[in-house]
């Protein structure tokens, strides 16, 4: 049984991640204009001024998950959606759907047969879509350091000068716990529980259906303020480090770690009545 | 080994690809599947190895239900179409990382398997590299190399040259015994009165004719 969980999580790392190298060096272009795009509208700013403001590995996090306020109708005004914001949780979710039961059309059952177990194969996606949206993160931070090392500080305590300059934040008080269970912790638990939803309606639906209902979700949450969108947490100009109308961020991770438990069970129950083709 | 079809129904969104067919399947025999294009030989297949469940009815492999005992067979080898190997793999290290699932044969086994088939066991080309005939062959490479109980080979000749259909037939026939059960469809009507002594054809989902082939030996 151990054998058959290691050979099918590396035969989904392989084909979906390491023969996805393209996409992911995609990926990487993606975050390097995101980087730079933000270090040099920083340096602009501050260019004339006496203070010395240079960009930190958690500036660019902030500049990253910052989102944008809830739509309201009174104020007459339409909704601004961060681009950087929805492209960077749109395309996880779509490479997760484009691969979530693509080896099965593709003769996977060659090894189904040998595990002998579909719930196995399921756990292994499970953990594929995880594994597959902590490197997603994790090539950000690294894009971030990197871009930190050459043309910033490499600091991971925001800056209140460009806080306040750029998004009129004020990070009085803030802990670094706070502020990288915010930025880094939290968004990821939610994208990994996402995507594992995701999968799951892949189980019944196609991957686009299932695509479009993720990213239904992903607009909704911009519209509205509500604490049962997850991606509310996901938004520094929603939580602003804290939470959602009375429910907190760490509330907020636990409730990610359940979605993940919940799908894991559905997805278990789902699968055995499945046809693998 | 013993496998038994009961009112094997299966629907696939409104269309009835398997009509209450009920079959029984005995070890040392090697079972023709033919039929047209569409016929349900496939889907036949499908159904014994679990990959897809009955709509009505079941299959049962020495009176274990597929589906609701076990959802695969315990010691089976499958080639449907071409099956999914990693493509930036040799072939040699495809059929390992397969081996190493259940861990019954060693590496010298994977490479009789290969040269049996044709395939050299020393090439880096990756799978993706390779040319149709070449994945067939890998495929059944996989599918015999553990020496399974039920082996099923789902249009084992494509794409594959005359050599290699020797070759292919060879193992086909050493692979037979007491035992084990093989299946096998085709469309080359002389292939499977060269092989089978039971020849079951389908058509529209359903057994239409069962009859024995007395082969010369």
């Amino acid at each position: 049984m151990k054998n058959g969980f290691s050979v099918i999580i590396k035969r989904f790392i392989v084909e979906g991640i390491i023969e996805k190298w393209k996409l992911f060096l995609f990926v990487i272009l993606l975050f390097v204009s995101i980087d730079f795009i933000f270090v040099k509208n920083v340096s602009n700013i501050f260019n004339e001024s006496e203070l010395n403001v240079k960009v930190g590995i958690a500036d660019m996090f902030m500049n990253l998950f910052l989102g944008n306020p809830p739509f309201s109708s009174e104020e007459n005004q339409g909704i601004n959606i961060q681009m950087i914001w929805f492209v960077f949780h749109s395309l996880i979710f779509s490479f997760v759907a484009y691969y979530a039961t693509n080896d099965l059309k593709n003769g996977s059952y060659i090894f189904l047969i040998k595990i002998k177990s579909k719930i196995m194969w399921w756990l292994c996606r499970v953990l594929w879509c995880a594994v597959f949206v902590l490197i997603y993160y994790f090539l950000f931070f690294i894009v971030s350091c990197a871009f930190a090392c050459l043309f910033g500080s490499i600091s991971f305590t925001p800056n209140q000068n460009i806080a306040g300059a750029f998004w009129e934040l004020d990070l009085t008080g803030l802990s670094n716990y706070q502020f990288w269970f915010s930025v880094f912790f939290l968004p990821l638990i939610i994208s990994i529980a996402i995507s594992i939803v995701e999968v799951t309606i892949c189980l019944v639906l196609k991957p686009i259906l299932s695509l479009i209902i993720v990213i239904g979700y992903i607009i909704v949450s911009e519209f509205y303020s509500e604490p049962y969108l997850l991606f509310n947490y996901i938004m520094i100009l929603r939580d602003n480090f804290m939470g959602i109308k009375n429910i907190n961020n760490e509330a907020a991770f636990f409730i990610a770690v359940s979605i993940i438990a919940f799908c894991s069970i559905i997805g278990s129950t789902i699968i055995k009545k499945k046809d693998m083709i | 080994m013993k496998i038994c079809i009961e009112n094997l129904t299966k629907k696939i969104s409104k269309n009835v690809v398997l009509d209450n067919i009920n079959l029984d399947l005995f070890g040392g025999n090697i079972y023709g599947f033919v039929g047209r294009n569409g016929s349900g030989k496939t889907m036949l297949m499908r159904a014994i190895c679990g990959l897809i469940l009955p709509s009505q009815g079941c299959v049962k492999i020495d009176d274990k239900i597929i589906g609701k005992d076990m959802s695969f067979p315990p010691n089976a080898g499958v080639l449907i179409e071409y099956p999914g190997f990693i493509s930036s793999y040799s072939g040699f290290k495809n059929l390992k990382i397969i081996s190493s699932i259940q861990k019954k044969i060693s590496d010298e086994d994977i490479r009789k398997a290969m040269i049996e088939v044709g395939l050299n066991p020393d090439e880096k080309k990756n799978y993706r590299k390779y040319s149709l005939g070449m994945k067939q062959k890998l495929g059944i490479a996989a599918a015999v190399m553990e020496n399974p109980k039920l082996l099923i080979l789902d249009e084992p000749f494509n794409a594959l040259d005359e050599e290699s259909v020797n070759k292919v037939r060879n193992i086909i026939l050493e692979k037979s015994n007491e035992d084990n059960i093989i299946i096998i469809s085709c469309h080359d009507y002389e292939e499977i009165n060269m092989l089978c002594n039971k020849i079951i054809k389908l058509d529209s989902g359903k057994v239409v004719n069962i009859r024995e082939n007395f082969i010369e030996v």
